[in-house]
């Protein structure tokens, strides 16, 4: 281009910095990234498995698979067959738009006793084809997906990426539990803020070490197409946790269910139960309910359970 | 009724004195065409039910463009069943599909195939607008409302219902739209009715969202296509880039249907703004009641110095007459200052023949919303008689019918004359505008050359620059953020496509290029920090205080002159003078008080030369235009008393320079012109800044650039040059066209300027030539004659275009004369 063109766009404050002088980074910095190249029908695309153990982790011991009566009452609706994939998306930015891109998705289900997370990266946005095409391929053995926050933040923006590569219509449309709207009912009192961290901190015990923050992912990835993959990793074992984690969350909810040591989770676990149209259950989570209220009608009570709790009553007193 | 004011008109003779020119406009019968074979039966039932038989020639020749897939703008005057022209087709098509026939072509010439529901977006300048026309295409289906905003059913008939076919949907998709809704129009919407900035900022980011609609895009319609000129134009027009790139890549060929007033220019405009060959439709068919166009040259009061009674003053007097007859009338007034003096003297006078002042009202933008909308209720159900307002009511807004528009002083083109005067006689009827022209040179070329305003061709071009490298870039970088860009993809014509694309992919830039596609590469969502008319996001606030109330915004280059300590602010007729200015915190104070003044700044600027895009050298005298750096810094204040304009008292302004990049047209004037002109010491500053303000002033004439003003300066030496200069500066960031224009029309404006000192009554400059500044003078008035005619005929003569223009002459008492000229102006 012309210089003077050039300089007029800098003049103008066109241009958004000042070009960086930083030398890129060998080629050979991109074999340090886990996981190795996947050849699609699209072409090439960066894979990587990994195996979570119950006992490790972020899973909990004594983790495993919820049946689909136990999900039913976790997630207070009829139970399913089948199996449930767990969904999470890196993006380039927290909004949504035609330029956001979804560049590292992160798949993860149960096979025989262990969590395997897949994860498909695109190495530079020419990748993304292969990537939705794989995604897309895996999702098929699927019924069914567990997410947190999936349904307003993952889906949608997975969504505008295939409607932009005219595959619009391909998103299997599954039944879709979203544990982050549990958490926040469950967890009413007990957490700082609502985010995946800390519903781990608080239910597994689980404080993440050297995690990168999901804020900072963005950056790593534009750093990756400048060849300066250093932190690449990082942001790939960031998602492969939360990816595994949302097995270990789910079946902590469910336990904490169970058991209910507050108010709120009693009156919860009642609602839900009669929800899933497990009387047996209901009538047993309501009696721990009212033993808990007896002695601490002081604990927090998220705004409408209360009422929700005293209608399923009624309706159990009916139904006995 | 309109009729007893023109018979006081005619009888009253100190209005009659003031008469320069009376055009009367008589009833026009009108053409019409019979429903063209394709219109649907259910509008054409549609249109029978209301009484309607027949076309109006315009709206079938549009029929006919819009269903051949030919782009076509309307250009017809107000009032004139615009909507019709492309309502009636797009329906045609809509219904025809929902029977499982095509109809009707795309812009590339298909004839889609019949299972295609075809879709529309419709794009209104304001929200206001685009509600209105909801209501208008429901009129034409005859259809109820749903409280939810879409249609329900077409008319008693229930027409589609019979046919077992499902209704169209016609929404508003605004920043009010809820979410729900929005998703559901997404989905379903098969008209879509938006404003640019929703287009610029909600719809195109978000594509994919809509890609099924975007996929069956058949029709865009854009309307009042005039008003978007200027930096909005060519936001527009980029934004036109990206939508036709979202559509292409959706697989659609969208047809664009353009409606505007009239325009000299209709057809190049629209071709420039949709960057398409475009059709022109510019005949009416529409009936008309007769129209009196009524052009007043105040009195001059200063014989001398050429001062004519104030427009302000004498627009109050004619208002008075209509108050005392009962007429409803709007008084447009050019600024917003002037609008604010206007809506205190007509409160004023209103008190005086014992109305109610509450009557009375001011409207302006810069108002905070809720104040527009309850003016606007109030001059639909009569409760307001009266109102001083800016072009801001120019638009469509609907606000009934008026009887009398007034216009204090000639509002700038001749599209917002038609736009304004047509505010009044919408129904049929006889109907008056009177317009007061002001001292300005533009007014007196005005009432000078009528034919400018009534003409077969009238009015100045409408120009944009849809390349200026501001705009386009920013507008690259969002198309960029909506799809990648491909090797070798342009964008629209923009011819730097390559050029900026490679510039912004750089580490640290927003862009990253990859084997030949450039994709967007950043966080940041890029539409979010783009203005369509340009610099207003940086706006200071004015807050009242104490109450801590605010009272408006305004854009930051107008701070200096108008917000610094001690200025005046004005809103609704009263007086608030500011108190402090916190400049990193874009926030004035303004306390209320009672003052009999106003206040006025001066300020500097001064010049760097970046680059000579254009140099033609003519004789003594050399034409050019090119890229300049300009700073601008406030010097001093003066307040003004009202009704005398004395000026009572002057300050310091104490506030940052402002920095501006951007493009200039200049003449510079060889150094022997200071003697053949005899320009020495005060005489040459005179001269040089009488002849900027003449060009200047003149520059509406031949084109129109938008809201943005035009700076003149002249010089008496410029180390740029070696030499006098008259530069005329665009105030644009990057120039919106205005040096380009003005270098290729040079020989028109002085033409134009050139008619104007000749026929100003004055005898030592007035601000109806070359303005009053402290330099001018005889000399100078003679000097500036001298001058323009002397570069006019350098201009011709090295252009081959014709003979001298003829010479200024000045005999012994003074008295200016001229001799022998060719022809005058362009239009
Ligand atoms: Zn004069």
């Amino acid at each position: 281009m012309s210089a003077g063109l050039q300089e007029k766009l800098a003049r103008l404050g066109l241009l958004a910095a000042t070009p960086s002088t930083a030398s890129a980074v060998p080629p050979s910095v991109v074999s340090e990234l886990p996981g190795r190249e996947c050849l699609t029908c699209c072409g090439p695309v960066w894979m990587h498995e990994r195996r979570f153990v119950p006992g490790a982790a972020p899973l909990p011991h004594g983790t495993r698979p919820l049946t689909s009566v136990e999900k039913a009452l976790l997630f207070r609706r009829p139970p399913r067959h089948g199996a449930a994939v767990a969904f999470d998306i890196e993006t380039t930015s927290l909004a949504s738009g035609a330029g956001v891109n979804a560049f590292l998705v992160g798949l993860g289900w149960w096979h025989e006793g262990v969590v395997v997370v897949q994860q498909w990266l695109m190495r530079s946005p020419l990748e993304e084809e292969a990537m939705l095409a794989s995604v897309l391929a895996t999702l098929q053995r699927f019924t069914g997906m567990l997410s947190f926050c999936g349904r307003g933040f993952d889906i949608p923006r997975f969504r505008d990426r295939l409607a932009m590569a005219g595959r619009g219509e391909q998103l299997p449309v599954f039944p879709h539990d979203d544990l982050a709207p549990l958490a926040r009912q469950m967890l009413t009192g007990r957490m700082k803020n609502a985010r995946l961290a800390s519903v781990e901190a608080e239910l597994l015990g689980f404080r993440r070490v050297h995690d990168l923050p999901g804020s900072e992912c963005p950056r790593e990835w534009f750093a990756l197409q400048r060849g300066q993959a250093h932190r690449m990793a990082a942001v790939m074992e960031h998602n492969a946790i939360d990816v595994a984690s949302l097995f270990g969350v789910e079946w902590a909810l469910f336990e904490e269910l169970q058991q209910p040591r507050t108010p709120a989770t009693a009156m919860l676990a009642t609602v839900a139960a009669l929800e899933a149209g497990e009387m047996m259950h209901a009538q047993r989570a309501a009696n721990v309910a009212d033993e808990i209220l007896a002695a601490d009608s002081a604990g927090q009570v998220p705004r409408g359970l209360a009422e929700q709790y005293r209608r399923a009553r009624q309706r159990l007193h009916a139904a006995c | 009724m309109v009729e007893r004011f023109l018979a006081r008109l005619k009888s009253d003779p100190s209005l009659a004195s003031r008469i320069a020119h009376w055009h009367r406009e008589p009833a026009v019968a009108g053409a019409s065409r019979p429903f063209p074979a394709s219109l649907h039966p259910v509008l054409a039932e549609s249109l029978k039910r209301r009484g309607i038989e027949d076309l109006y020639s315009h709206q079938a020749e549009a029929f006919e463009h819009v269903l051949a897939g030919r782009h076509t703008v309307v250009a017809t005057p107000t009032a004139s069943g615009k909507s019709q022209c492309y309502a009636l087709p797009i329906l045609s098509a809509m219904l025809a599909a929902r029977e499982g026939r095509a109809l009707g072509r795309d812009g590339s010439g298909r004839l889609l195939p019949a299972a295609t529901r075809p879709t529309a977006l419709f794009i209104f300048p304001t929200k206001a607008l685009a509600q209105d026309q909801r209501a208008a295409v429901n009129e034409t289906l005859a259809a109820e409302e749903r409280a939810d905003g879409g249609i329900r059913d077409l008319a008693d008939a229930q027409a589609l219902a019979v046919r077992g076919l499902a209704p169209i949907g016609a929404w508003t998709y605004d920043g009010d739209t809820p979410p729900d809704i929005r998703r559901r129009l997404r989905e379903s919407g098969d008209i879509i009715i938006t404003n640019p900035s929703m287009l610029h900022v909600a719809i195109l980011p978000n594509h994919p969202r809509w890609a099924d609609f975007f996929r069956r895009l058949r029709y865009v319609v854009i309307d009042e296509v005039h008003a978007q000129q200027g930096v909005a134009g060519a936001s527009m027009a980029n934004v036109l880039r990206r939508l036709s790139r979202i559509a292409r890549h959706h697989g659609s060929e969208p047809v664009f249907i353009g409606c505007s007033a009239t325009i000299a220019n209709a057809r190049t405009h629209f071709g420039r703004l949709v960057e398409r060959d475009v059709e022109l439709v510019d005949k009416s068919g529409a009936p008309r009641g007769e129209r009196h166009h009524v052009l007043l040259n105040p009195p001059v009061i200063n014989v001398p110095l050429g001062l004519r009674a104030r427009a302000v003053d004498e627009a109050r007097e004619v208002c008075r007459h209509f108050l005392k007859l009962g007429l409803p009338a709007i008084v447009f007034g050019r600024s917003r200052s002037r609008v604010e003096v206007l809506t205190k003297y007509l409160k004023d006078a209103a008190a005086s023949l014992d109305l109610d002042p509450a009557t009375v009202v001011g409207y302006r933008g810069g108002y905070l919303p809720d104040l527009r909308r309850r003016i606007e209720a109030g001059l639909r159900d009569g409760s307001i008689r009266m109102v001083a307002a800016t072009n801001a009511l120019e638009l469509g807004v609907d606000i009934g019918s008026l009887d009398a528009v007034v216009m204090a002083g000639y509002p700038g083109s001749t599209a917002s004359y038609m736009q304004q005067s047509g505010r009044a006689g919408r129904r049929r009827g006889a109907s008056v505008t009177v317009l007061v022209a002001s001292s300005l040179p533009l007014d007196q070329y005005v009432l000078q050359t009528p034919e400018h305003l009534f003409g077969a061709r009238a009015g100045p071009e409408v120009i944009i620059n849809p390349d200026n490298l501001v705009v386009a870039t920013n507008h690259l970088k969002c198309a960029a953020f909506e799809l990648p860009f491909r090797m070798e993809e342009s964008f629209g014509s923009f011819p730097h496509t390559r050029a900026v694309l490679h510039a912004l992919a750089v580490p640290g830039g927003p862009l990253f290029a990859k084997e030949g596609r450039t994709f967007w590469m950043d966080e940041a969502w890029p539409a979010e920090k783009v203005s369509l008319d340009g610099g207003s996001t940086d706006n200071f606030v004015v807050v009242e205080m104490p109450s801590g109330r605010s009272l408006g915004t305004v854009d930051r280059p107008a701070v200096m002159t108008t917000l610094h300590p001690q200025a005046i602010y004005q809103h609704q007729g009263e007086q608030f003078v500011i108190t402090h200015l916190d400049w990193e915190g874009r926030r004035a104070e303004a306390e209320h008080v009672q003052v009999d003044y106003w206040t006025d700044a001066e300020s500097r600027t001064e010049v760097q030369v970046l680059s000579e895009d254009q140099d033609a050298p003519r004789g003594l005298f050399r034409f050019g235009c090119g890229d300049v750096h300009t700073t601008r810094v406030a010097t001093l204040w003066k307040r003004m008393r009202f009704y005398t304009n004395e000026n009572v008292e002057t300050g310091p302004i104490d506030l940052p320079p402002e920095e501006l990049d951007t493009t200039a047209f200049w003449m510079a004037l060889a150094p022997e012109m200071v003697d053949r002109l005899r320009l020495h010491d005060t005489a040459r500053a005179g001269t040089l800044e009488g002849a900027a303000s003449l060009l200047r002033s003149v520059v509406p004439a031949l084109c129109q650039q938008g809201r943005s003003e035009v700076r003149a300066l002249g010089l008496g030496s410029h180390p740029h040059f070696l030499s006098p200069v008259i530069l005329l500066l665009d105030t644009v960031p990057g120039g919106i066209g205005l040096a380009e224009e003005l270098m290729a029309r040079h020989m028109a404006l002085l033409r134009c300027a050139l008619r104007v000192v000749r026929h100003c009554p004055c005898q030592v400059g007035c601000p109806a030539c070359i303005g009053t500044g402290m330099a001018r003078g005889p000399e100078a008035k003679r000097a500036v004659l001298e001058l323009v005619s002397m570069a006019l005929a350098a201009a011709e003569e090295s252009s081959g275009c014709g003979p001298a223009a003829g010479v200024a002459t000045i005999d012994s008492s003074g008295r200016i004369g001229f001799a022998a000229l060719g022809a005058e102006g362009e239009h």
